[in-house]
């Protein structure tokens, strides 16, 4: 398997930051909390690989740092240290050590994000297909009759009624924000998609539904994914590796069975029995 | 022929961290499986079976030992300590395991939920669907359940569906945890017939049964799982 991301050492500290910060956080101070300069470690020494087609999913609490690393991949925030790099199209992208404007280009073509809150990914106060055709418009997509054609079979595709490609997103269900949000994320064939929480917050039969989606155009698609979800559910049902993360740091990773079934750390142990 | 799965001294043990405690579920477990031929685990409930099973496929991290797999490639990969790409690829091309429980996707069509390994390797569709019903009538699923999602199904229903899509997706290795418990006799005498024909064709199968008469019919090897583990416990 090839690798398509690489990820090393990130940090990411919210505040001053002191030599201390990384020595008095983490699982073994149970907190992320500096109390020499009262910095915020959310991110700390995070390296995992993404394999070509894999799904990958990172797991844990609420604030053990699932977002923080993956909105640094997504150029939403900077690291305070580490690299990543993204090797795409027979290239390897030090992500970190871009200029402005090559970070925008992958974000907008190369890489899709699907948020929990939909208006992080949706500009509410354009259409569903609008939405989508913005991003094919960064793709250099300029042909009107192609991008509206593109927009109707994407949203076909993640089952948003093609009558309602006019209307404005913010007057959708929680369920079919996503379905655009991922419409658009996978409107241009990117080959790495980040799902942050995407079904948080929605009814369970809406859940199970859009998992299914989700997986049906992993599998055609062929596209590689990181899964941040505190769900062990959503891990289960999409991903085939795992990582999880607690204040910060990875703590365990393997195959997605295994740390379902034989958890080896001591959280991750409570973690799954608590979720039974 | 050649070895295909050499299992050496193999052992599983649990800490669980809450209680402090280590929980020893098998130890010492050695045996070798040449293509065709069927391993079966014997010894009570508890003695640690369906553990040292988990662990041949990696959903259990093994404790000891040795897991020596001969890949289609010819190499030698010790299941026990390989990479995790490398178990997901084996599983997804040559390793099969079949549980009593389906895990399903609510939306998919009985013919898909068994197409959809040979799917995923890469078969076509008319071809992966012309295999899945072969298998399906095989187990005397009947054809007017194809087009409906097992989620809707009887227990043995969903539990034929599920090994009919492990063997319609085969293997060179299949782990059967008990393929036949709570079928009623014809249908588990259909699985049976079935092992047999995956067996004549090659594949090897390490399983666990709860009918002795079965495992009297299909094993080669008998494996007895209880005295090792109690010992351990004591
Ligand atoms: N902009 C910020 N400023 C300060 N602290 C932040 C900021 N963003 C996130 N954090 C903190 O970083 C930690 C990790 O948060 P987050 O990455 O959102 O966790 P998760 O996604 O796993 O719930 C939390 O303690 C959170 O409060
Ligand atoms: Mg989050
Ligand atoms: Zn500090």
């Amino acid at each position: 398997m090839k690798p398509i991301l690489d990820v090393d050492n990130l940090t990411r500290i919210h505040g001053p930051g002191c030599p201390a910060c990384l020595d008095v956080t983490g699982p073994a101070h149970d907190t992320n909390l500096c109390r020499h300069c009262g910095s915020v470690v959310a991110v700390a020494d995070a390296s995992l690989r993404l394999h070509k087609g894999e799904v990958l999913g990172i797991m844990g609490e609420s604030g053990s740092g699932k977002s923080s690393l993956v909105k640094m991949l997504y150029f939403d925030d900077k690291p305070t240290s580490g690299r990543a790099t993204f090797h795409d199209e027979g290239q390897a992208h030090e992500l970190f050590s871009l200029n402005d404007a090559q970070q925008l280009r992958l974000r907008d073509t190369r890489m899709g994000m699907v948020y929990q809150n939909p208006s992080l990914g949706l500009n509410f106060d354009i259409s569903a297909g609008g939405n989508i055709a913005e991003r094919l418009l960064m793709s250099d997509e300029l042909s009107y009759r192609v991008i509206r054609e593109k927009a109707t079979a994407l949203l076909a595709r993640t089952e948003v009624p093609p009558a309602r490609m006019d209307e404005l997103p913010r007057n959708f269900s929680g369920g079919m924000q996503q379905r655009v949000q991922i419409a658009r994320a996978l409107s241009t064939g990117a080959p790495l998609l980040l799902l942050d929480e995407v079904t948080t917050g929605l009814d369970l039969s809406v859940q199970a539904r859009i998992l299914d989606l989700i997986m049906e155009l992993q599998e055609v698609t062929g596209v590689s994914m990181l899964v941040v979800t505190h769900d062990l559910g959503v891990v289960r049902h999409l991903t085939t590796r795992t990582i999880v993360m607690k204040h910060g740091r990875i703590i365990e990773s393997g195959l997605t069975d295994q740390i379902l079934e034989d958890p080896q750390a001591a959280y991750t142990q409570q973690l799954v029995s608590s979720a039974l | 022929m050649n070895t295909i799965l050499s299992v050496r001294d193999l052992g599983k043990g649990f800490y669980i961290h809450d209680r402090a405690k280590h929980v020893p579920a098998a130890e010492g477990i050695s045996f070798d499986l040449k293509p065709g031929q069927l391993a079966a685990l014997v010894g009570p409930s508890g003695a640690g079976k369906s553990s040292l099973l988990k662990a041949i496929y990696r959903t259990y991290l093994p404790s000891s030992g040795q897991v020596l797999y001969r890949t289609a490639a010819g190499a030698l990969v010790d299941l026990a300590s390989a990479p995790e790409t490398r178990i997901t690829d084996l599983r997804r091309a040559e390793i099969g395991f079949v549980t009593q429980f389906l895990h399903c996707l609510p939306r998919l069509s009985t013919l898909d939920v068994v197409a959809r390994p040979l799917l995923q390797q890469g078969v076509a569709r008319a071809a992966a669907h012309d295999k899945a019903a072969r298998i399906l009538t095989a187990l005397a699923i009947p054809q007017q359940l194809w087009d409906a999602t097992p989620a809707t199904f009887s227990g043995g229903e969903r539990q034929r569906v599920n090994i009919a899509r492990s063997f319609t997706q085969g293997g060179r290795l299949m782990l059967l945890d008990e393929p036949t418990a709570s079928l009623d006799p014809v249908a588990g005498e259909n699985v049976c017939a079935m092992i047999e024909a995956a067996k004549a064709e090659g594949t090897a199968m390490v399983g666990i049964f709860h009918d002795m008469a079965v495992v009297d019919r299909l094993a080669d090897v008998k494996i007895n799982v209880e005295r090792k583990a109690f010992e351990a416990v004591a």
